[in-house]
C-alpha cells in the first residue's frame, strides 16, 4: 500500500458493520469526511471529534479528498480498511471502541423535562433561525400547506402512540419516513429522535423494553429499510438500542436530570448537525417529551 | 551553401510531416472516444431484441438551409445528426442512473456538480414522480414501494435548482426528440434496461396517486440518431439502436424525458 493511515477511534455501529473479509464501496465525499457503505450499513470516516456510534475518526488532514472517489471498492481486513485501487490502508487494529455509556437515573418530574425541553428549543430558535421541522414547536402557527401536513401527519401518529394503537402508529409512520431530502429527510430524523427520547427514558429508568415499544421500533426499522435511505435506516435501527451521537444523548439527558452545562456549545453543534437533521432530531425528542407527560397525565 | 539550403528543406518537410501526422492521430483519438460500443448483452430479459450497428459515428449531417423560416415555423430536421463533444462516466449507485446521467448532461452545459450531492437532494417518496423511491443502494430491477428510482419531474425540478432550464415532458414525439438533437441538446430519457422491455404496471402511492412503473427502469441520453437508429450514452458508453427498438422501450414510461427547455 502506498499510504496508510492510522485511525483514532471508531463507533459501535461502525465496528459491528465490519466483518473479516467484507466488500463495501465510498458512496460519497462531503466537506466533512466519507461515507462508506458495506451491505446495508453505512459508516462516517471524519476528522470530527464528535463522538458518535458510526464514525472512524481520522487525524486531522490525513485523507485527501483527491486519495479516494465515489465508488471506490473497499474491503475490511484482519483490521484494516483497504482500498488497492488507491492503494490506500486505514488501520483500525487497537483503537478504541465509541459506546454510548447508559444513562444516569432520571430525577426530574415530568413538568421539569417539559420546561427544560422548552429553554431548550426556546434558546435554539432565540440564537438561530427557524429551520427543518422546527416550526413544530409553535402549535398554533399559521402553517404553509407542507407544514400544515407534516403537522396533521405527526399529530396522527402521536395519538395513535399515546392510545398504543400498533397497527395506528405504522400506518402513520408511512407518511413520515423518508419525508423530506438528504441523507436522513426530516421525517426520518424526527422519528429517531421520538424512538430515542423513549429508548434512553427506559434505559434511565432501569426498565425492559416493553412489548408495544420494541414492536414499533422494529416495524419502523422494516419500513424505513424498504422506504427511506440506508443512512437513515441505520440511525433508526441503532436508536432501539439507545446508540446515538453523544449529542443528542446529551440532550435527553439534560431533560431528565437538567445536566447540560454548557447549553450555547450543545445548541450550536446541533443546529449545523447536518442540513436540518440536528434541528428535526430535537424536535422529535421534544415531541415524544411532551407526548410523555401528556400520556402519564391522562392515566 | 547548396548543400545546407538542402539540408534545411530536408529538416523543413520532416517537421511538417511530423506535425500533420500528430495532428491525424489527435483527430483520431476524438472520433474513437465518441464511438458507438458493441451491444452489451441484456441478461435479465428473455425478449431481448436489440440489434445494433457497432459503427463509428457517421459524420455530422450539415442541415440543409431552409427556406427563410417564419417565426412560427420548427426548425426542419436533418437525416442524421450526432452531438459529437458529449462524455460520460459509469454510475456510482446500483439505482443511481438518473442523478448519474443528470451529472453528464448537466456537464455538457457548462453545470458541474457531484452524483452524491445531486442523489442526496433529491426528495424521497413513493410515488417516483414526486421523489426517489427507496435507497439508492439497492438492487436493480424492483418496483415501487420498493426500491426503484425517480422519473422526470422531480429530476428537472432539481435540476432547474442548479440553474439548467430543464423541462420534464411526456409522451414526447420521435421528431421532437430529432428536432432537440439536431439543435445540439441531448435527452435524458427513461426507458427500459438497455433498450428493452419490461411490463408496466399503475401503481397507486400511500395518497392514493396514480403513476406507471416498470421493472428495470433505466435512464439513459440521447446523442443523435439517423434514419434507421438512435443512438445513447449509459454509462459513459455509446450505443446505436434500431429506431423502433428504442420507442418500445421508451414507451413502456410513457416516453417520458428531460429536455434543455431553451
Amino acid at each position: 500500500m502506498r499510504s496508510s493511515i492510522q485511525a483514532l477511534s471508531i463507533g459501535i455501529y461502525a465496528r459491528e458493520s465490519l466483518t473479516n473479509g467484507s466488500e463495501g464501496k465510498v458512496m460519497g465525499l462531503t466537506s466533512k469526511g466519507v461515507f462508506l457503505l458495506f451491505g446495508q450499513r453505512s459508516i462516517f470516516i471524519t476528522y470530527s471529534d464528535h463522538d458518535s456510534p458510526f464514525t472512524i475518526v481520522l487525524p486531522p488532514e490525513s485523507l485527501s479528498s483527491t486519495e479516494i472517489a465515489a465508488g471506490d471498492v473497499i474491503y475490511y481486513s484482519q483490521n484494516d480498511l483497504l482500498i488497492p485501487s488507491r492503494e490506500l490502508a486505514l488501520h483500525l487494529q487497537d483503537i478504541p471502541v465509541w459506546e454510548p455509556s447508559l444513562p444516569l437515573p432520571s430525577i426530574n418530574s415530568g413538568a421539569e423535562r417539559i420546561r427544560n425541553s422548552r429553554q431548550l428549543v426556546d434558546h435554539l430558535f432565540t440564537a438561530y433561525p427557524e429551520k427543518g421541522w422546527g416550526f413544530l414547536h409553535h402549535p398554533d402557527q399559521q402553517d404553509g400547506p407542507d407544514q400544515q401536513q407534516i403537522r396533521q401527519f405527526t399529530r396522527v401518529f402521536t395519538r395513535a402512540f399515546q392510545e398504543r394503537d400498533l397497527p395506528a402508529c405504522l400506518e402513520a409512520a408511512d407518511h413520515i419516513i423518508g419525508l423530506g431530502s438528504g441523507l436522513t429527510p426530516s421525517g426520518d430524523d424526527w422519528l429517531t429522535g421520538y424512538l430515542l427520547f423513549h429508548i434512553r427514558q427506559i434505559q434511565a429508568n432501569n426498565q425492559r423494553p416493553n412489548d408495544f415499544i420494541n414492536e414499533l421500533g422494529e416495524g419502523l426499522v422494516r419500513k424505513a429499510y424498504q422506504k427511506t435511505t440506508w443512512v437513515s435506516a441505520n440511525r433508526m435501527e441503532a436508536s432501539l438500542k439507545g446508540w446515538s451521537e453523544a449529542l443528542f444523548l446529551d440532550i435527553i439527558d439534560h431533560l431528565f436530570r437538567s445536566s447540560l452545562v454548557d447549553l450555547s456549545t450543545h445548541l450550536s453543534v446541533l443546529y449545523n448537525y447536518g442540513h436540518s437533521s440536528g434541528v428535526d432530531t430535537l424536535m422529535g425528542i421534544v415531541t415524544a417529551c411532551n407526548v410523555e407527560l401528556q400520556s402519564n397525565n391522562k392515566s | 551553401m547548396e548543400f545546407s539550403i538542402k539540408k534545411w528543406t530536408l529538416i523543413l518537410s520532416t517537421a511538417i510531416c511530423v506535425f500533420a501526422l500528430i495532428i491525424v492521430v489527435l483527430l483520431r483519438s476524438q472520433s474513437l472516444q465518441n464511438a458507438p460500443q458493441a451491444t452489451p448483452t441484456a441478461v435479465f430479459s428473455p425478449t431481448v431484441v436489440f440489434t445494433n450497428t457497432a459503427t463509428y459515428p457517421p459524420s455530422t449531417a450539415t442541415p440543409e438551409p431552409s427556406d427563410t423560416p417564419t417565426p412560427t415555423s420548427l426548425p426542419e430536421i436533418p437525416d442524421s445528426y450526432y452531438i459529437e463533444s458529449i462524455t460520460g462516466h459509469r454510475q456510482v449507485y446500483s439505482l443511481g442512473c438518473e442523478a448519474s446521467a443528470s451529472v453528464d448532461w448537466a456537464r455538457f452545459f457548462g453545470t458541474n456538480f457531484y452524483e452524491f450531492d445531486f442523489q442526496n437532494a433529491l426528495p424521497l417518496s413513493d410515488n417516483p414522480d414526486y421523489g426517489f423511491v427507496g435507497d439508492v443502494n439497492s438492487e436493480w430491477g424492483q418496483i415501487p414501494p420498493y426500491a426503484y428510482g425517480v422519473h422526470a419531474g422531480p429530476v428537472a425540478d432539481l435540476l432547474q435548482k442548479y440553474g439548467l432550464p430543464a423541462k420534464a415532458v411526456t409522451n414526447f414525439a420521435l421528431d421532437d426528440v430529432k428536432r432537440e438533437l439536431a439543435q445540439d441538446d441531448p435527452i435524458i430519457v427513461w426507458v427500459i434496461g438497455n433498450m428493452v422491455w419490461s411490463q408496466p404496471t399503475q401503481y397507486t402511492d400511500k395518497q392514493g396517486r396514480t403513476t406507471t412503473v416498470a421493472p428495470y427502469e433505466h435512464v439513459v441520453i440521447l446523442t443523435g440518431y439517423n434514419k434507421d437508429s438512435i443512438r445513447y450514452m449509459t454509462n459513459g458508453r455509446f450505443y446505436d439502436t434500431p429506431t423502433d427498438v428504442f420507442l418500445t422501450s421508451w414507451g413502456v414510461l410513457g416516453k417520458m424525458a428531460v429536455i434543455y427547455d431553451k
